[in-house]
């Protein structure tokens, strides 16, 4: 599967709905090239990233660390 | 597009004598058909192309794979060994991917040294670049391109040999038939992925918790709730590979139990009929025993003091006898006339009358005097004393013997009429018994038919199915034992974690602030998105074995089609360990057995077709399908249906196969392959279509394959 692939088919979780309490109508809307305003949907693309590009885990750590503090 | 193989050749490999370009088969997509009787190359082909990919042929002898390199000397054409010191043996294989061409070639080089020979082996690997043939020389790369023919993973289902295809869908390891899902999905990525989130959870928990701990180091309250905390944690991690464990030893002893069940209802099968046909058999022997019995006593019934059967239909002689008495009686009294010329009239006085008369000189039957010594007197006197004594000894001996004779016949008299009924009831009765043994030896020989097709044998001993017998307890109690212990597990597992909230809530309540709140939330955050990769990646592969189970039951009621009995439907199961199993249900969704091998492969097959055939994302099977009689065990109505589908699922096949090859025919083809060649010719199926022939006739020290193309 592509990374899009596999960002599309998590977008279609419905654990999103429930934990997260993000509206199926936004996740309608969500783009994995194009910036998210719920935080956990763009840790799921800097994980999804980070496997594609051959990144380290502490790596994405970090990443993602930076991502949820900065938002 | 994906792979297609555009020419297989073959140099001095076996009966495949000369160079590649004196045998070389040019394949296309669609089904190309190498049709060959025995000893004419099939299996030889087919280990070529094993060798070349994978390093191992299959070793007819030994009948089992070995390693290439242990098999040189007898994958060399003999005739080149007989003839040569110095040759080449080799497979080569020219074969587009995605509009690269390449060319692959194994050899080995052969050179006489005494009575021995040296071989040298090497591959060689050519891509063609803009109509140049460039050497790919790094082996790494040699490697990779090896791969894109057919990658390892997919080999299981590419690469099949008839024999051992029952045996060709690992349903039970991790390698199985799940690695080859994650394979064709192409979520291997997404796997790497939710291990991924996984550890990124793990990091964030314990960075969080060593937050928790440095700001909290003098609240000895918080110091203590979190040390129960990272207890709790590690308990739940344990008991979390404990689980595995156990959900993996489950699915074994389920998988035990499923192979054990079908095997089972046989054993308990053959140890039904292995004692009805003792039962039988002991019946019988008690009824020849009986038979014997019976006629054993005929002799002595013979002679029955009752009843003597040896006297059977004598009743006439009996009134006979009596007669032949009677006259006997007569001829006698006439013959004591002549001897005795005084002959009394009835009514004559008896002796004791006559002595009388003498005694008182008085004849009583006149009534006259007779004096003493008067001729009166001496006439009574001479009546009285006529000779009797022959008459009286005749009549004594005779009347002692008929009489006897007529005392012992006559208690016979009424008994003797009723013997030839008797005997024919006696007769009756051994008739019956013989009827009856051979109603128990038809009954044992059902038995035995029955006990032979539940898989029964003469050498089939009954330990092999008290051991099954045994074995299928054994794993229903490990079955019960291990989802005992999961539960237990669960439960423990669940209890800690609602302690583990309390313990959260405690922290919270006593310390908080922005900064450990915004380490809490992302542990949070980060234990659900591994939740969700998690359950995303569980239903893609659920989606998939869906798609599976309804694409390899449309291609097992396509492959089974027009067959008299229903070979049931296929159901895919995932298992609590994360492996998949496929099982043959019938109607009811009960197992279904006695499936005939022709069944059990189509059931393979059907799963490889629908493996292949499902799209699954944007990813479909391009590869090659090569099969080694894949029909040994099929039926022209299954070889029928296969030709009709398999152009569907397969970009390309390669088979080969002897079911169509007809020696006596002028073209070696029988009435199946000719109406498969003609579907060819005329474009319905779309393909190849070669025959192998014996150059002339040979030992296997000289043989030498040919082929001839007749559809290319």
């Amino acid at each position: 599967m592509t990374a899009e692939e596999i960002f599309q088919e998590v977008i279609k979780s419905p654990d999103l709905q429930s934990i997260f309490q993000i509206s199926k109508e936004d996740l309608k809307h969500e783009d994995f090239n194009t910036k998210s305003d719920y935080s956990v949907i763009e840790i799921v693309k800097a994980i999804i990233n980070g496997q594609e590009n051959h990144r380290g885990k502490d790596a994405i750590f970090q990443t993602v660390q930076k991502q949820i503090m900065k938002l | 597009m994906g792979t297609i193989i555009k020419s297989v050749s073959f140099q001095n490999f076996y009966n495949y004598y000369g160079s590649f370009d004196d045998n070389t088969y040019r394949f296309k997509e669609g089904i190309n058909i190498v049709n060959a009787d025995n000893n004419m190359g099939k299996s030889k082909f087919y280990n070529g192309i094993l060798w070349l990919l994978k390093d191992t042929v299959y070793d007819s002898d030994l009948k089992r794979m070995v390693c290439a390199s242990s098999s040189f000397p007898k994958m060399a054409s003999c005739k080149a060994l007989n003839e040569k010191t110095n040759f080449d043996i080799g497979v080569n294989i020219v074969f587009v991917e995605n509009n690269d061409k390449y060319s692959v070639s194994k050899i080995v080089q052969f050179k006489k040294d005494g009575n021995s020979w040296k071989t040298n082996e090497k591959l060689d690997i050519l891509q063609t670049i803009d109509n140049r043939d460039i050497p790919v020389l790094d082996t790494a790369d040699k490697e990779k391109i090896i791969k894109k023919i057919i990658p390892v993973e997919l080999m299981n289902y590419a690469l099949l040999q008839g024999e051992s295809m029952e045996e060709l869908v690992d349903l039970s390891s991790h390698n199985g038939l799940s690695s080859t899902i994650e394979v064709l999905a192409g979520i291997k990525n997404l796997i790497e992925i939710c291990e991924i989130s996984k550890d990124l959870s793990q990091k964030t928990k314990k960075l969080s918790n060593d937050k928790e701990k440095d700001i909290n180091s003098t609240n000895q309250k918080i110091t203590s709730l979190i040390q129960e905390r990272e207890t709790l944690e590690g308990r739940i991690e344990s008991t979390t590979t404990q689980i595995e464990t156990y959900k993996t030893e489950l699915s074994e002893a389920k998988k035990k139990k499923e192979t054990l069940e079908a095997i089972l209802l046989n054993a308990q099968n053959r140890e039904k009929f292995r004692g009805v046909q003792q039962t039988l058999q002991n019946e019988i022997n008690r009824l020849k025993e009986k038979k014997n019995n019976s006629e054993r006593n005929i002799t002595s019934m013979l002679f029955s003091e009752n009843s003597p059967w040896i006297l059977m239909e004598f009743q006439n002689q009996i009134s006979l006898f009596d007669k032949r008495r009677l006259e006997l009686t007569a001829e006698i009294a006439t013959h004591k006339a002549i001897d005795n010329p005084i002959k009394l009239p009835e009514g004559s006085p008896d002796i004791p009358s006559l002595q009388r008369m003498l005694r008182t000189e008085k004849c009583e039957v006149c009534g006259r005097p007779a004096s003493k010594d008067s001729d009166f007197w001496q006439h009574i006197k001479m009546v009285m004393e006529r000779p009797e004594n022959k008459e009286k000894l005749n009549k004594n001996d005779f009347g002692s013997f008929y009489s006897g004779i007529q005392t012992t016949v006559g208690s016979f008299s009424l008994s003797i009429p009723k013997i030839a009924g008797i005997i024919q009831q006696y007769r009756e009765e051994i008739d019956n018994i013989e009827e009856l043994i051979n109603q128990k030896e038809e009954e044992k020989e059902t038995a035995k038919l029955e006990f032979l097709n539940v898989g029964g044998s003469e050498n089939n001993s009954n330990v092999t199915d008290r051991q099954n017998i045994s074995d299928y307890t054994l794993a229903e109690k490990t079955i019960d034992k291990k989802d005992e212990d999961i539960r237990k597990a669960v439960k423990f597992i669940k209890d800690w974690n609602v302690r583990l909230k309390q313990i959260e809530d405690e922290i919270k309540g006593i310390s908080s602030n922005s900064e450990i709140e915004s380490y809490r939330e992302f542990k949070e955050t980060m234990a659900s998105v591994e939740y969700i990769f998690h359950n995303s990646k569980e239903r893609i592969f659920n989606r998939i074995i869906e798609q599976l189970n309804t694409n390899a039951n449309e291609k097992y009621v396509e492959l089974t089609r027009g067959n008299l009995s229903t070979g049931g439907k296929l159901v895919f199961q995932p298992q609590a360990d994360g492996t998949v199993q496929v099982s043959i249900k019938n109607i009811n969704d009960g197992e279904l057995t006695g499936l005939g091998t022709g069944f059990q492969r189509m059931k393979q097959l059907s799963i490889i077709m629908a493996i292949i055939s499902s799209k699954i994302g944007n990813k479909q099977f391009d590869y090659p399908f090569i099969s080694d009689a894949p029909f040994s065990e099929f039926g022209d109505n299954f070889i029928n249906n296969f030709f009709e589908i398999a152009p569907n699922v397969f970009t390309q096949s390669i088979i080969f196969i002897k079911e169509l090859y007809d020696p006596a025919s002028e073209n070696e083809l029988n009435d199946l392959g000719k109406k498969i060649l003609e579907k060819m010719k005329n474009g319905e199926i779309p393909g190849t279509f070669y025959v192998n022939v014996i150059a002339e006739k040979a030992d296997t020290t000289n043989l030498v394959t040919k082929n001839k193309c007749y559809k290319g």
